[in-house]
C-alpha cells in the first residue's frame, strides 16, 4: 500500500520540535436545541497521534467529530487550532452516511482538492499519486457506485488525504466490512498519518507535518491500535488516555451497557476483545 | 473517455441543425437549404420576422429549462426534481390564468414570471431553518397544490369556455409568435446562468457529497444554495414567461446529460442545455407542421416524445460506467 510502518512515524520529525497540538477542546459543551449532546470534552490531540472516540449509539461520537470539524459551534468552553486553523477547503471530514457519490473515484479525489475550475495537469498528477499509493489505481474509472465497501472507504480517505490537511476526522472506518477488508482498513487508519505526509500538497507548501487522526468507532480493536482513547458516555468523557488505561472491562461495560471482557493473547500486544456476558 | 468528449459537440450540430430546419420550415412548406441561405441573405420577412424569432425563442426556452432542471435536481438531491418544483408551476399557472381573466389584451408571460418567483420566495421562506431537501420538496408541492386550486376555481367559474380555451393552451406550453424584443431578456438570463454556473461547477460538484463535506472543503453551501437556487428560479420565470409551461424537457434533458458524461457540472450542464433546446426545437417544428394550419401547444409534444426517448435511454447503460 506504499505506507511506511507503524513506528516510521514516530521517528523524531526534523522539521517540528516535539509533537505540535492540532486541536484542543477545553470543557466543550454542545446542544441539539434544547438537548444537550455533549458536556465538558476536554481533548488534545497532536500530529501524527490517532485518536479513537469510542462509545455506545448516540453517546456524541458524530456531534464531536462534527465539532472538531468546525461545522458546529460550541454552546460553552473553547474549541481550538492551537498551531492555527487549516486552509480553506481542505476537506477532512469521512461521515458514515455519506451517499455514495455519482463520480468515478478519480473524480472524487479531485474534488478532495477543494478547487474551482477543470483540474490542472499538477492537479491530475497528484491525483494519481494518491490513488496509487491507496491501491486505488485500477479503479480510477470507477463509477463509486460500483466499488466494494473497503474501496468507498480509501477512495473517501484519498479523497481526504489529497489536500494534506492537519487533522482527518474519520466515523466508523471499519463498519460493514468483510473480516479482510476490516483489517485493511484496521492497518490503514493507523498510519494516515504517515500515509499523509507522502500525500502530494495541493497549492501552498504546507509544513512537513503528519496529519492528526481521529476515529469514531465501535471497533475496540480499532480503538486498541490508536495512541490515544477518548470514552464516552451519554456526552461526556467516562475516561481518556492510552488504551491500556482505557479500554479496561470496567470501563468499557459503564460506556457500552453490556459486559465487555479482555483476552490479552501470548505474543501479541493488542487486546481482543468479547462484548456479552461469558458463556 | 474519448466517447463522452463527443456528446456535446454533437448536441450542438444537432441542436443548430434543428433550428436551421424549424426556420426552413413551416405551415406553408419548407425549403432547400440553398434556397434557406439566399432568402436569409434577401431578407425574408417570413423567415426574419416569424419563424426566426419563435424557434430562437423555442431553443432558449428548453436551454432555459434544461439548466434549471439539472440545478434543481443537484440542489434537492433528488432525480425527480424539475424546474417547476418549490411551487413553480402553481404560481405560474395563476399568474397567467388570473392574467388572462382580467387582463385580456395582454400576454400572460409576464404575470407568470411574477407567479412563479414568488411562489418560490413564499416556499424558500415557509421552510427556513435548516435545509432538509425533502422539506422544501414538500413545501414547494404544499403551496402549488394550494396555488393550482385557486387556478381551477378562476378557470371553472368564468364566464364562457374562451378563458377555458387560452388557458389550457398556455398550460401546455403553448407558444406564440414572440416579437424579437421579448427574447432580449431570456437571452440574456440564459448567457449570464451558463457564465455563472461554469464558475461554480466544481462547487456544486462538491455539493453532491452532502453539505457537511462541502462545507469542509471550501464550499459555503448556504450561500450556493440561495444563488443557484435564485438562478433557477430566474431562468425557469423567464422561460414560462415567453413559452408558457413546457413540461418534461427540464426533468429528462439534464438526466439524459447525466447519462451520456457523467453527473461532473462542467460537463453535463452544458450538454443538458443544448439537449433542452434541441428537444424543443423539434417538439415545435412537429406542433406547428402536423396538424397545420393548427398548432399543437408544444408542451404537449415534448411530453410525447419525451417519454419514448427517455425510456429507451434508460435501457441503455451509461456511458461513464
Amino acid at each position: 500500500m506504499g505506507l511506511s510502518s507503524r513506528d516510521a512515524r514516530r521517528a523524531p520529525d526534523p522539521s517540528v520540535a516535539g509533537p505540535v497540538i492540532v486541536r484542543r477542546a477545553v470543557g466543550l459543551a454542545l446542544r441539539h436545541g434544547a438537548t444537550p449532546v455533549l458536556q465538558g470534552i476536554d481533548l488534545e490531540i497532536g500530529s501524527g497521534q490517532t485518536l479513537a472516540i469510542v462509545g455506545a449509539n448516540g453517546c456524541g461520537k458524530t456531534t464531536l467529530l462534527r465539532a472538531l470539524a468546525g461545522l458546529l459551534s460550541p454552546c460553552a468552553g473553547a474549541l481550538t487550532w492551537p498551531a492555527g486553523p487549516p486552509s480553506n477547503g481542505t476537506g477532512m471530514l469521512l461521515l458514515q452516511d455519506e451517499a455514495v457519490a455519482p463520480f468515478s473515484t478519480r473524480e472524487l479525489v479531485t474534488l478532495g482538492l477543494g478547487r474551482d475550475g477543470p483540474p490542472t495537469p499538477t492537479d491530475r498528477h497528484h491525483v494519481a499519486t494518491i490513488l496509487a499509493a491507496l491501491d486505488l489505481a485500477s479503479l480510477a474509472d470507477r463509477p463509486c457506485s460500483q466499488i466494494s465497501g473497503g474501496e468507498w472507504q480509501r477512495a473517501r480517505l484519498a479523497r481526504a488525504l489529497i489536500s494534506r490537511p492537519p487533522l482527518i476526522l474519520f466515523d466508523e472506518p471499519t463498519n460493514h466490512l468483510d473480516p479482510a477488508t476490516r483489517a485493511q482498513l484496521l492497518t490503514l487508519c493507523t498510519t494516515i498519518p504517515s500515509a499523509s505526509v507522502s500525500a502530494p500538497a495541493s497549492g501552498m507548501a504546507s509544513a512537513m507535518r503528519p496529519a492528526a487522526v481521529v476515529l469514531a468507532t465501535h471497533d475496540l480493536d480499532l480503538a486498541a491500535r490508536c495512541d490515544l482513547v477518548l470514552l464516552l458516555a451519554a456526552g461526556t468523557t467516562l475516561a481518556s488516555g492510552a488504551p491500556g488505561d482505557v479500554l479496561t472491562p470496567p470501563l468499557l461495560t459503564r460506556a457500552l451497557h453490556i459486559p465487555v471482557r479482555r483476552h490479552i493473547l501470548p505474543g501479541d500486544p493488542i487486546p481482543l476483545f468479547r462484548a456479552g456476558a461469558a458463556p | 473517455m474519448t466517447k463522452t468528449q463527443h456528446w456535446p459537440a454533437l448536441a450542438a450540430a444537432l441542436c443548430l441543425t434543428a433550428i436551421l430546419a424549424g426556420v426552413a420550415i413551416g405551415a406553408t412548406g419548407w425549403c432547400s437549404p440553398v434556397e434557406l441561405g439566399r432568402r436569409l441573405a434577401a431578407g425574408d420577412p417570413i423567415l426574419l420576422a416569424l419563424r426566426a424569432p419563435r424557434v430562437l425563442m423555442v431553443a432558449i426556452l428548453g436551454a432555459s429549462l434544461a439548466l434549471a432542471g439539472g440545478v434543481m435536481q443537484t440542489l434537492l438531491r433528488n432525480d425527480l426534481a424539475d424546474p417547476y418544483v418549490l411551487g413553480l408551476s402553481g404560481g405560474a399557472s395563476l399568474g397567467a390564468v388570473g392574467s388572462l381573466a382580467w387582463l385580456p389584451g395582454w400576454p400572460p408571460g409576464p404575470a407568470a414570471a411574477l407567479g412563479a418567483a414568488g411562489a418560490a420566495a413564499v416556499v424558500r421562506g415557509l421552510t427556513r431553518g435548516s435545509y432538509r431537501p425533502e422539506r422544501v420538496l414538500l413545501g414547494g408541492i404544499a403551496v402549488g397544490s394550494l396555488l393550482a386550486s385557486i387556478t381551477g376555481a378562476i378557470l371553472l367559474l368564468a364566464p364562457g369556455d374562451r378563458l377555458l380555451r387560452s388557458a389550457m393552451f398556455w398550460l401546455f406550453g403553448g407558444v406564440g409568435t414572440p416579437p424579437p424584443a421579448r427574447l432580449v431578456i431570456p437571452a440574456l438570463l440564459l448567457a449570464l446562468a451558463l457564465a455563472w454556473l461554469a464558475r461554480r461547477a466544481e462547487r456544486l460538484d462538491r455539493l453532491l457529497l452532502g453539505d457537511d463535506v462541502a462545507a469542509t472543503l471550501g464550499v459555503c453551501v448556504p450561500d450556493l444554495r440561495r444563488d443557484a437556487t435564485l438562478v433557477a428560479v430566474l431562468l425557469t420565470a423567464a422561460a414560462v414567461s415567453v413559452g408558457g409551461m413546457v413540461g418534461f424537457v427540464g426533468l429528462i434533458a439534464p438526466h439524459a446529460a447525466r447519462r451520456l458524461v457523467g453527473a461532473a457540472h462542467r460537463r453535463f450542464l452544458p450538454l443538458a442545455a443544448a439537449l433542452g433546446a434541441l428537444l424543443v426545437t423539434v417538439a415545435d417544428l412537429v406542433a406547428r407542421t402536423a396538424f397545420a394550419p393548427r398548432e399543437l401547444p408544444v408542451g404537449l409534444i415534448t411530453a410525447a416524445a419525451g417519454g419514448p426517448f427517455f425510456l429507451a435511454l434508460l435501457r441503455r447503460r451509461p456511458a461513464w460506467a
